[in-house]
């Protein structure tokens, strides 16, 4: 049996000390590899999400106004595409949900109409949305959403929420919480 | 097309029971919906106010979406029947299920998809008609092919022909007289009022 002080001379030894370090490097080195690859594989999962379509809705302030026959909605919204890809808004509606006479809630959509902004008679000029709305990858719009909702047809209900519910060209929906509307009124007439 | 069981979520309670049709009539209009003859079905609303306010919306507001699937409802109470599923979208969101007896209300069943469309109306009580009130408003709700049509001619043959046998016709008289009347039943649903020209 060989002692301490001969042992390094013993080439059986060296030879496995040797083989154990070669084999512990490339445990290293696949471990290194394997993460490399988990952090690969996560940078192009995070890309091709940042392909899927979405956009972002941020309302800045929401209007209701009375007339006659009617209610106008306005919602000056900002919509934006944190996506990689081009997008366009291909349609934009407000959800309106509301109480029928047996305390149960029914729902409507009613379409953005563009013509309105010329209907308003506001004084100060609004940059009315025009649908479809091309917004380029990282970009944001802002303007104003309109819609009317006829007297006839919820009638004297109660509006329980209203919700705005963005469509683009993939198909894919995007609405907002429910939003509380004030009132407008134009104080300047009266007198 | 195979058939799948699938759940169907609904929003609200009143939406879990099918409306119950109280009268149907046949309707075909020169130069709507290419002139084909539809079935007309009266509803009673009145577990049903969100239909009611549908249908008066509709005529305002134009054209309008909805998701159309033929099936059965796997549950005590539905054997013998055939259900439509409906799920509107705009101008209204709702859902409401159509359910339609084989036998009694197949006639409805066979023109809905030989004329790919169906009239939703409101009925006005009970025993109502839609001669009582021809003008009242109506939704057109377009009923595309969704593959369901090969799976309704065996069903309708089947159940015909089940009918006729409990009547006291024998196997292959009961066969015969479900064929004879399905073809009939088509003949008389491919009725169609043609464009007029000057």
């Amino acid at each position: 049996m060989p002692t301490n002080d001969n042992l390094l001379a013993d080439p059986r030894v060296w030879i496995s000390g040797l083989a154990l370090l070669v084999s512990g490097c490339s445990v290293f080195i696949s471990w290194r590899a394997g993460r490399n690859a988990a952090r690969a594989l996560a940078i192009s999962e995070n890309q091709e999400k940042r392909r899927e379509p979405q956009l972002r809705i941020y309302l800045v302030k929401g209007y209701r106004r009375l007339v006659p026959k009617r209610q106008l909605f306005g919602f000056l919204v900002s919509v934006s595409n944190p996506t990689d890809i081009n997008n366009s808004v291909a349609r934009a509606e407000l959800q309106i949900t509301y109480v029928m006479e047996n305390d149960e809630s029914a729902i409507c959509r009613i379409q953005h109409n563009a013509a309105l902004g010329e209907k308003v008679g506001d004084s100060t000029p609004a940059s009315v949305l025009s649908l479809p709305l091309r917004i380029d990858a990282h970009q944001t719009v802002s303007g104003w959403l309109l819609f009317a909702l006829d007297n006839d047809a919820i009638r004297k209900r109660t509006i329980d929420a209203h919700r705005l519910i963005l469509e683009d060209t993939h198909g894919v929906s995007t609405e907002t919480e429910p939003i509380m509307v004030r009132d407008w009124t134009d104080e300047s007439k009266k007198d | 097309m195979k058939a799948k069981k699938t759940e169907i979520h609904v929003r609200y309670v009143r939406e879990t029971h099918p409306v119950r049709i109280v009268a149907d009539a046949a309707v075909s209009t020169c130069g709507r919906h290419g002139g084909r003859l539809l079935p007309l079905l009266l509803l009673d609303t009145t577990d049903r106010p969100d239909i009611a306010d549908f249908i008066r919306v509709h005529e305002s507001s134009g054209p309008g979406d909805v998701e159309v699937t033929w099936g059965k409802v796997e549950a005590k109470g539905h054997e013998g029947a055939v259900a439509l599923f409906l799920t509107f979208i705009r101008p209204m969101e709702f859902f409401m299920e159509l359910e339609f007896n084989i036998v009694r209300q197949g006639i409805l069943v066979e023109q809905a998809l030989t004329g790919q469309g169906i009239y939703l109306a409101q009925a006005e009580g009970d025993g109502d008609r839609l001669s009582k009130n021809v003008d009242r408003p109506k939704v057109l709700v377009e009923v595309p092919d969704t593959g369901f049509r090969d799976k309704w001619d065996d069903l309708y043959h089947k159940h015909l022909a089940q009918d006729f046998r409990s009547k006291g016709l024998g196997r292959s008289e009961s066969r015969q007289a479900a064929r004879s009347v399905i073809e009939e039943l088509r003949k008389l649903g491919s009725l169609r009022m043609r464009d007029i020209h000057d």
